[in-house]
């Protein structure tokens, strides 16, 4: 039957990956989806799921559509999007991620809490659960020497390179670092999970370490935003907007220092980031 | 006869996409090419009482796209003698019933007909924008120097961008330059520092404007306005033609030359 080409199950352990086909029209791929999921329907109880888009172009409300499915359909909970990463040039900014959990510190200090653990893979080692108190993911800038351990097992994320104006109403969701070449304009969102760099003016909404890495930093060639976010801390300014004609700020950073974000000129000890620990609190 | 489908949009209402239609029309037409109309703004159509055309309508957009016409029927001839047909939209229905489809197909047919075919987009991003911008290769971004205007016509772009029409041309319209001046209001290289895109003209505010839109004719066809220049300027570089994009600022007059030099002109840049 036709839904048999259009998408395969394939079981890996614990895990269930549905991978859909590239080709297909989105229509035929929700059409027999919920055809699937409804002849199967006896077959799922409950149980976290990962989607595999390969290298189709989607939007964020197809995503949603997905995710609509397969939740109505079945008692599948879908906690994951992937696709081809070195598929993500800049027409593909359309993948994003959709309803990560968010990352708190109080859900590892007490144990693992069920729904967090497909998204926090590498956090799910029972034996990690005692790390300090802000772990990163392996394969993040690791500064603490705690966790020097862990990067012997790291796994790069990809970055994403935005070759791109983000445009007002446009966002950007990504699991590893940001690159944009070209500014973020008022009325945008970039988040990532990992740092923002921008070769241009940052006058929207950036939100750098979205599952909660404070060690995350936002750099930017002018850096005039009324708000920025650093995992879980915001800050605010109310002269953005304001600067004189003509004017840059210059190179900026932001990074957390002493729970709130500090900014300063991309200059001097920041700009050794390769070389100990400039953002130490 | 291969035809340009064009479509004028803006995101937020009130800048000007209606008389700016009516006005690169009309001084199309004046260059001697065949040019049609459409006024997409279904429910709350404007194009024809702008070009002066209101009480000639009988058959409109969605009556064609319905086929209970002959896309003839619908063609208004403007009242100028140039080959300048606007097609009106229904006043009685609403966006959603026609969709972007149907009115690509009418495009397709009009552009063998004609040289430009110029669409009116309705304000907002819903379903009558993407009617409009569906059916066009090409678009032409109104805004004014407002930042409430210019935060529309950015997200327009994105949305413009994503359904494959790259590099919209951007027309800034009603600058007054003594504001400019006193830096009290954006200009030209602000705006197109936060939107980076072409600039295709600079309009003037004008009361000429108003009032021609009044009397139903375009300012275009007033010698004597500011716009009507700017905007047979930019159909001129739509055209095709290389036109020097003409300083607004220019102040003239002996009284203002005098004032110059004895510095009693307030001149406060933001920056100084």
């Amino acid at each position: 039957m036709l839904k048999s080409e259009v998408i395969q199950v394939i079981g890996r352990g614990a895990n269930v990956d549905f991978l859909i086909d590239d080709a297909a029209p989105f229509d035929l791929v929700t059409r027999s989806l919920r055809e699937y999921l409804e002849d199967n329907k006896g077959l799922w109880s409950g149980g976290r799921i990962t989607v595999d888009v390969g290298s189709r172009i989607v939007s964020q409300e197809q995503l949603k559509e997905i995710k609509g499915i397969f939740e109505q359909e079945s008692g599948l909970q879908v906690v994951r999007f992937s696709c081809l990463t070195e598929r993500l040039e800049p027409p593909h900014v359309g993948v994003e991620t959709l309803d990560l959990p968010k990352w708190e510190p109080t859900v590892l200090a007490g144990g693992i809490q069920a729904g967090l653990i497909p998204t926090l893979e590498p956090l799910m080692d029972p034996g990690r659960s005692a790390d300090p108190p802000n772990p990163v993911r392996p394969g993040r800038r690791q500064t603490g020497r705690s966790t020097r351990a862990v990067n012997s097992k790291r796994q790069w994320i990809s970055a994403l390179l935005v070759k791109a104006t983000c445009r007002s109403g446009e966002t950007i969701r990504h699991e590893g670092d940001v690159v944009v070449l070209g500014d973020v304009n008022p009325g945008a969102e970039v988040i990532s999970e990992g740092d923002v760099v921008v070769f241009g003016q940052i006058r929207g909404f950036v939100h750098a370490g979205s599952t909660g890495n404070t060690w995350s930093t936002i750099l930017a060639l002018n850096l005039d935003s009324p708000r920025i976010q650093i995992g879980p801390h915001v800050g605010t300014s109310s002269e953005a907007g304001q600067q004189p004609k003509g004017a840059s700020t210059g190179p900026m950073i932001a990074y957390v220092r002493r729970r709130s974000i500090q900014l300063a000129p991309f200059a001097g000890s920041f700009a050794n980031l390769g070389k100990g620990e400039p953002y130490d609190r | 006869m291969t035809g340009r489908t064009i479509v004028i949009t803006s995101g937020k209402g009130g800048v000007g996409k209606t008389t700016a239609t009516a006005n690169i029309g009309s001084a199309l037409a004046m260059r001697g090419k065949k040019v049609v109309v459409i006024d997409t703004d279904i429910g709350l159509r404007n194009l024809d009482v702008i070009m002066g055309l209101e009480n000639r309508i009988v058959y409109d957009l969605v009556n064609v796209l319905e086929g209970k016409c002959k896309l003839r029927q619908a063609m208004i001839k403007d009242k100028h003698g140039y080959e300048l047909y606007l097609i009106p939209a229904a006043q009685t229905r609403d966006k959603d019933c026609i969709d972007p489809d149907q009115l690509r197909d009418l495009c397709a047919k009009l552009e063998d007909q004609f040289d430009y075919v110029l669409m009116d987009c309705p304000a907002g991003i819903e379903q009558g924008f993407k009617n409009a911008v569906g059916a066009a290769r090409e678009a032409i971004l109104v805004t004014t120097p407002e930042v409430s205007a210019i935060r529309d016509a950015d997200r327009v772009i994105g949305l413009l961008e994503a359904s494959e029409i790259h590099r919209p041309r951007l027309i800034i319209n009603r600058i007054h330059p003594d504001l400019v001046k006193q830096g009290n209001m954006m200009d030209k290289d602000d705006i197109v520092e936060l939107l980076a895109v072409d600039i295709l003209g600079l309009v003037p505010a004008d009361e000429r404007t108003i009032t021609a839109a009044n009397r139903g004719v375009p300012v275009v066809h007033d010698k004597r306005a500011p716009s009507g220049a700017a905007f047979l300027r930019i159909a001129a570089r739509v055209d095709g033609e290389e036109v020097q994009l003409v300083d607004l600022d220019e102040r003239s007059g002996v009284f203002a030359k005098l004032k110059e030099i004895i510095g009693l002109d307030r001149r406060a840049y933001s920056h100084a």
